[in-house]
């Protein structure tokens, strides 16, 4: 919706497909906002995290959706905002308004409970 | 350890990245009717609010063509507080200080022009005033200015340390009696007899009364005779005035 209402305010300047990504984050994270899932601990401890394994590499988009998908919310929108989306820490934080250790931190925990569930399914 | 780890995962998200990118999932035509339905449903107020604007003009225009309408004593007041004159003294002291704010090395043309208009606005006041007080007229002499700065500008380059600057008096004398168009003279000099012959008249309906036989008035007569005389003495003097004034 927001796409078609404010098409008049893309300006030719980079690709309308990063455009229109960068309006679905937004209002992703607007939704959270309202919902009040944007909760997060103001850590500045990051996690170790185990090795990726092979097969985390030959991993389908439908799985990979489900397992992120079972990652609680504040973990999901940091692991998707880097890991799927591509943004730094710096820029996670300034979107979520936290600190950017707190990104860091998240960030690795998502990974090991991720690397988790995944030892969980092969098992 | 923990770099190699983070670089494992690093490598592992970009592949997942390129996975995602690459992944065309088909949207539900449903999702295309349903878009359609909301985009319509917010466009609706607009055309609502594009419809209102030319009413809304014709209100604010009714309001306005009313307002004028029904309280012209308003529009009185206010034509009158703007069409009355800015007082001249101000006028012209508002021109004296923009001819003295300027520096006396700017071109000569400009300056000349400055202190002429100022002396003539303030010169014309004066004169005005004065006939109006004494209605007599008045010989107004202008003084202009001129400051000659012309060999001064052209051996600038030369030397600066030889200024000499040159001052010429003109007088002009001006009449200020503003010249009045023949129409107008014509319809003073017709209000004149005008008087004298309702004054005139008067005097001999009198006469006939008397002579009919009613002595009660013969001092009225008397009076109206004297004021009849007095009165067309008043006139050739004024007469005589206005003529010596052309």
């Amino acid at each position: 919706m927001k796409v078609f209402t404010k098409i008049d305010y893309f300006k030719e300047q980079g690709s309308f497909e990063g455009w229109v990504r960068r309006i679905m984050v937004n209002e992703a994270l607007m939704a959270l906002r309202k919902e009040g899932k944007m909760k997060f601990q103001e850590t500045d401890f990051s996690y170790e995290v185990g090795e990726a394994s092979d097969a985390m590499m030959h991993l389908e988009v439908e799985e990979l959706n489900k397992l992120i998908e079972s990652l609680p919310t504040g973990y999901k929108t940091v692991f998707n905002l880097y890991a799927i989306e591509g943004y730094t820490h710096q820029e996670i934080a300034e979107m979520l308004g936290i600190q950017e250790g707190t990104s860091k931190s998240q960030l690795s925990r998502a990974r090991g409970l991720l690397q988790q569930k995944l030892n969980e399914l092969q098992v | 350890m923990k770099q190699a780890s983070e670089k494992d995962w690093n490598s592992i998200e970009s592949s997942w990245r390129k996975k995602m990118q690459e992944d065309r999932s088909p949207v539900p035509e449903a999702l295309w009717g349903k878009l359609a339905e909301r985009l319509d449903a917010e466009e609706k107020p607009k055309v609502f609010l594009f419809k209102a604007w030319p009413w809304a003009a014709v209100l604010v225009l009714a309001l306005g063509i009313g307002w004028q309408w029904f309280l012209p004593s308003v529009g009185e007041v206010a034509q009158s507080g703007q069409s009355s004159p800015k007082s001249p003294l101000l006028q012209s002291s508002a021109n004296q200080q923009l001819a003295i704010s300027k520096p006396l090395s700017m071109e000569l043309n400009e300056e000349t022009e400055i202190s002429r208009s100022a002396t003539r606005k303030v010169l014309s006041r004066e004169t005005d005033e004065k006939i109006v007080d004494l209605g007599q007229p008045i010989q107004a002499k202008e003084e202009v200015v001129m400051q000659q700065n012309t060999p001064l500008l052209a051996n600038l380059s030369q030397d600066k340390g030889e200024e000499k600057e040159e001052a010429v008096w003109l007088k002009v004398e001006i009449d200020p009696v503003v010249q009045v168009s023949e129409q107008e003279n014509e319809a003073t000099l017709a209000e004149i007899p005008r008087v004298k012959k309702r004054s005139f008249g008067q005097l001999i309906k009198k006469i006939k009364q008397v002579i009919k036989g009613n002595p009660g008035e013969w001092s009225e007569v008397k009076e109206n005779f004297h004021l009849v005389a007095h009165k067309y003495i008043q006139t050739e003097e004024t007469i005589k005035q206005k003529i010596q004034y052309q």
